[in-house]
């Protein structure tokens, strides 16, 4: 802590950076992101197993973006979406400071602080910083090798429903949402200036929350994150209903493994497969 | 009569007129001979206007209450219910949910007076609606000053009616367009008009402010750098007229998003004068 | 008067015998480890074992969509036809800060052209509420005037008694006549538990004043604290669907060629498009802005309109929050500001 509060307040001080983005603490033993602009208030600054917020979401909010540089907190799963971000050109790679932080999972499942049901940090690679200026925190051990495949327990058990009843399942589901477009918002990867729902000539998706407009939404907002949702369960955790959104894009996540052997967020050179084009693509509709 | 406030009044269109490329005039009849009778409406409210399908959209009545058994209005295709109302024939039904707001108060104010228009682009329409109830009462005015511009030939809308007002001798009327805007790619051949923006426009136009009272409408920039033309040419704040444009759903003060601080569009406005305008917070 | 009980199990069985006879009833399911308030039909998992709903009972009286009317297009023309709204209501499940919402509400649906959607359904409606027995840090509705065990609003109050069973209060003549119709449910006695009642007002303190909260919003619309109340604010909804006062909505068509319904559905000021012109402009640009709209409505600009602060103190926007923007900590921020009186 002491470490990142000094190197926060280097960076405001010599304005290497406008802003810096963190964590702080909330009156209630919890962790909320705070943009800290002034070397004084770096104080403020925490970091600990109850920060799962993802911050790479407000790399993408206006007024970010005009800062000039940009200091960001970031554990693994932050930094996988700081990677897709460079990657998609929605943000400089010199435009940033990362300071990576080693982490060892934020809160479980069941914990009394955050409702984590499908236990974002069970299938984590990359407890260490793979991608940072700085790096924050001993060197932890990795749970998970990277060039493993894993699956979730979650998606393990829903493949096994039958295709009715899996319908079913969803139907139920997404009909309680209300709309409320919180996974949006806490989505780093969903940074589209103007979103398809917020279109209406044509209206694409119907905005209002009945069985129709929640199917809708969300499995659009499912299918334009394959290959590009870098699993940090934000949207899961953030939704007032408890849909379980991640079952989803994890459906999707295993597909595009399945098709292209890819995940995304760890490497800079690697692009989301659904979002290039190749000459030598296997599927010939495409060429 | 329906005690459901959302319930629109169904009407006929049966005269259509194209003001611009983008732009449109229909003039509306209650498919309801009862309905007609008992409408009344008067100079700066607005309605919902819809189209069964595409949804409702918010427009003034752009036509005078001077001129009795139809309203008109005028829109430009811009989203997913213009669009729609835009692709209606002669004949169609829409539906109309008005009149909603308050109006100029133009015979606590207006009667007597010099009045002057400031219009710019589409922002002509609720202030046609002024002119021609004014020009209507000729007799209860004294000056009549338009002051009308538009970005290019192509945007002045109402065409015909700046050539009527034009000719009349009771009518001092200034036309202009912004800078280059007199282009033949624009359908203008001999413009006969002024040419600079309509702040700098009026400010060389002549036009005095004692015993005035000067009506406002156009995009927000070009009201904003007007308003102080208008007090340097002595108008008082309190005799200068506008209408703010807010998105609006409902129109009767539920929906919640056409407020400006505690000003509700569509219940306090949409017709406000420059002095109470000063008092709002800056976000409009 | 006699003491009147309801055990859980009643409750139960009231609501789903409500629900089998074309009553509208709403009440707290328990789905997924969260509380919400729905829609009852036969097999809904009804849970009384709860802190606080996620969702608030506006659900009821405010639908997330609502049909106001439907159509037909036919080479003729267009017909129009109204919805009638004649169905019983009944809610129960909410707390004092869920029903003291109701007569905010009823202010704005009334506001001079009357919103039959939201009155005729309050109108038919029974509210039914529970008085709390439990507060977290952010709850403050005796902040605003509002009391745990508060009557404001609802037709009868549920006081719990034991784990299993509420002592039953009657409030208004149609809450007396919902407990005279349905007397087979109660009951003259129940056990009563000396844990019972575990809240009162002091439990929930005085947090600050709203009037000089009032008073700062109405001299500060320009003030660089707004951006710090909402600096992390994403600017999605959470926070507006789950308030019990948050009362805007937009309206759509949804049609095929030749008919349609046209409906009323939540939205909310906190959401980017909410205010975007056709000219793509925006009056509300940024996130702080639109923040600001929502404090101030609910604390200066309801106040000016309807003399009542928007707001019960339910924290159910806080909770909401996944970015932990908290309203309570923001008016507190601006209460400080406003400094000694």
């Amino acid at each position: 802590m002491e470490q990142l509060i000094q190197k926060a307040k280097d960076l405001l001080s010599k304005k290497e950076v406008d802003a810096i983005i963190g964590y702080c603490a909330t009156g209630k033993d919890e962790a909320k992101p705070a943009l800290i602009y002034q070397a004084e208030d770096a104080g403020e600054l925490i970091f600990n197993d109850r920060c799962y917020n993802n911050l790479a979401v407000y790399l993408t909010r206006k007024d970010v973006k005009k800062l000039k540089k940009i200091g960001i907190v970031a554990k693994g799963c932050d930094i996988r979406a700081i990677v897709n971000l460079i990657i998609e050109n929605q943000i400089d790679r010199e435009k940033v400071y990362i300071i990576g932080m080693t982490c060892n999972g934020v809160v479980k499942p069941g914990s009394k602080y955050a409702s984590l049901k499908s236990g974002k940090c069970d299938v984590c690679k990359v407890r260490n910083p793979h991608l940072a200026d700085l790096v924050i925190g001993d060197k932890v051990t990795e749970q998970v090798p990277m060039d493993k495949k894993i699956k979730h327990a979650d998606l393990e058990e829903f493949e096994k429903k039958t295709r009715e009843e899996k319908w079913q399942f969803w139907v139920d589901q997404l009909s309680r949402c209300i709309r409320c477009n919180a996974c949006r918002q806490a989505c780093p990867m969903c940074y589209c200036n103007r979103c398809i729902v917020d279109y209406n000539t044509p209206q694409w998706i119907d905005t209002r929350s009945n069985p129709k407009g929640g199917m809708a939404w969300n499995l659009v907002r499912a299918y334009h994150l394959s290959g590009r949702c870098i699993d940090c369960s934000e949207c899961e955790r953030v939704c007032p209903v408890n849909i379980p959104l991640m079952l989803l894009n994890r459906t999707l996540q295993e597909e595009v493994q399945r098709s292209f052997d890819f995940e995304a967020g760890y490497d800079l050179e690697a692009c989301p497969p659904l979002t290039v084009f190749k000459k030598d693509d296997k599927e010939n509709f495409i060429r | 009569m329906s005690d459901n406030v959302y319930m629109p009044y169904l009407m006929k269109i049966t005269d259509i007129r194209d003001e611009t490329p983008d732009t449109r005039t229909y003039r509306l009849e209650f498919t309801n001979p009862e309905d007609a009778k008992k409408f009344t409406f008067k100079a700066g409210q607005f309605g919902l206007y819809s189209a069964f399908g595409g949804g409702e959209s918010t427009f003034c009545v752009a036509s005078s209450p001077t001129r009795e058994g139809y309203i008109e209005c005028t829109f430009r295709v811009m989203g997913r219910v213009t669009t729609q109302l835009r692709n209606m024939n002669i004949g169609d039904i829409v539906g109309f949910r008005g009149p909603y707001g308050n109006s100029f108060p133009i015979e606590e104010k207006f009667y007597g007076k010099n009045i002057t228009f400031i219009a710019g682009g589409i922002g002509l329409a609720p202030v046609r609606c002024v002119i021609w109830n004014i020009l209507d009462l000729r007799d209860k005015f004294k000056d009549v000053n338009i002051v009308y511009g538009a970005r290019t030939y192509q945007d002045l809308v109402y065409k015909h009616e700046i050539e009527e007002w034009e000719k009349r001798k009771d009518v001092n009327l200034v036309k202009t367009l912004d800078p280059g805007g007199d282009k033949a790619e624009y359908g203008c051949s001999g413009w006969n008009g002024k040419m600079g923006f309509v702040p700098t426009v009026l400010k060389e136009s002549g036009i005095k402010g004692d015993n005035g009272v000067a009506v406002v409408c156009g995009p927000p920039i070009m009201i904003k750098l007007t308003l102080p033309v208008l007090k340097e040419l002595g108008f008082a704040e309190e005799n200068t007229f506008t209408t703010l444009e807010n998105k609006m759903k409902c129109g009767i003060g539920k929906c919640g998003r056409c407020n400006v601080g505690s000003f509700y569009v569509c219940k306090h406005g949409p017709v406000l004068s420059a002095a109470e305008l000063a008092q709002l917070p800056d976000e409009y | 008067m006699a003491d009147v009980f309801l055990t859980h199990d009643k409750a139960r069985e009231l609501l789903i015998h409500l629900s089998a006879n074309g009553v509208e009833a709403f009440g707290p399911v328990e789905k997924d480890g969260i509380h919400i308030i729905e829609k009852i039909h036969e097999q809904s998992p009804i849970n009384f074992d709860y802190f606080i709903t996620t969702n608030s009972i506006k659900e009821a009286l405010f639908p997330r969509y609502e049909k106001i009317l439907s159509y037909k297009i036919s080479q003729e023309g267009v017909e129009v036809e109204d919805v009638p709204l004649d169905k019983s209501i009944v809610i129960m499940g909410g707390h004092p800060c869920d029903a003291a919402s109701i007569p905010l509400m009823e202010k704005l649906f009334g506001w001079d052209y009357k919103d039959k959607f939201f009155l005729k359904r309050r109108e038919n409606s029974v509210v039914i509420t529970l008085a709390c027995e439990e507060a977290d840090n952010d709850c403050f509705c005796t902040s605003l005037g509002y009391s745990p065990r508060g009557e404001v609003g609802s037709d009868i109050l549920l006081e719990r008694v034991s784990d299993n069973g509420w002592k039953v209060k009657t409030l208004t003549d149609k809450g007396k006549n919902f407990a005279k119709e349905y007397a087979d449910y109660f009951q003259s006695s129940l056990e009563a538990d000396k844990k019972y009642p575990k809240l009162a007002d002091k439990d929930v303190p005085v947090q600050f004043d709203p009037k000089k909260v009032k008073k700062w919003i109405d001299g500060h619309f320009e003030d660089s604290l707004w951006e710090k109340i909402a600096s992390n604010c994403w600017s999605c909804a959470a926070c507006t669907y789950v308030c019990p006062t948050c009362h805007c909505f937009d309206i759509t068509d949804d049609a095929t060629m030749w008919s349609g319904i046209r409906t009323k559905n939540w939205d909310a000021c906190t959401l980017p498009y909410f205010t975007l012109h056709a000219s793509m402009h925006n009056p509300r640009e940024e996130h702080f802005q639109r923040y600001r709209q929502r404090i101030n409505h609910k604390y200066s600009i309801y106040v000016n309109l309807f003399e009542a602060v928007s707001c019960t103190g339910c924290g159910r926007c806080s909770r909401a929050c996944g970015a932990r923007v908290n309203i309570l900590e923001a008016v507190k921020m601006i209460d400080n500001a406003a400094g000694g009186k």
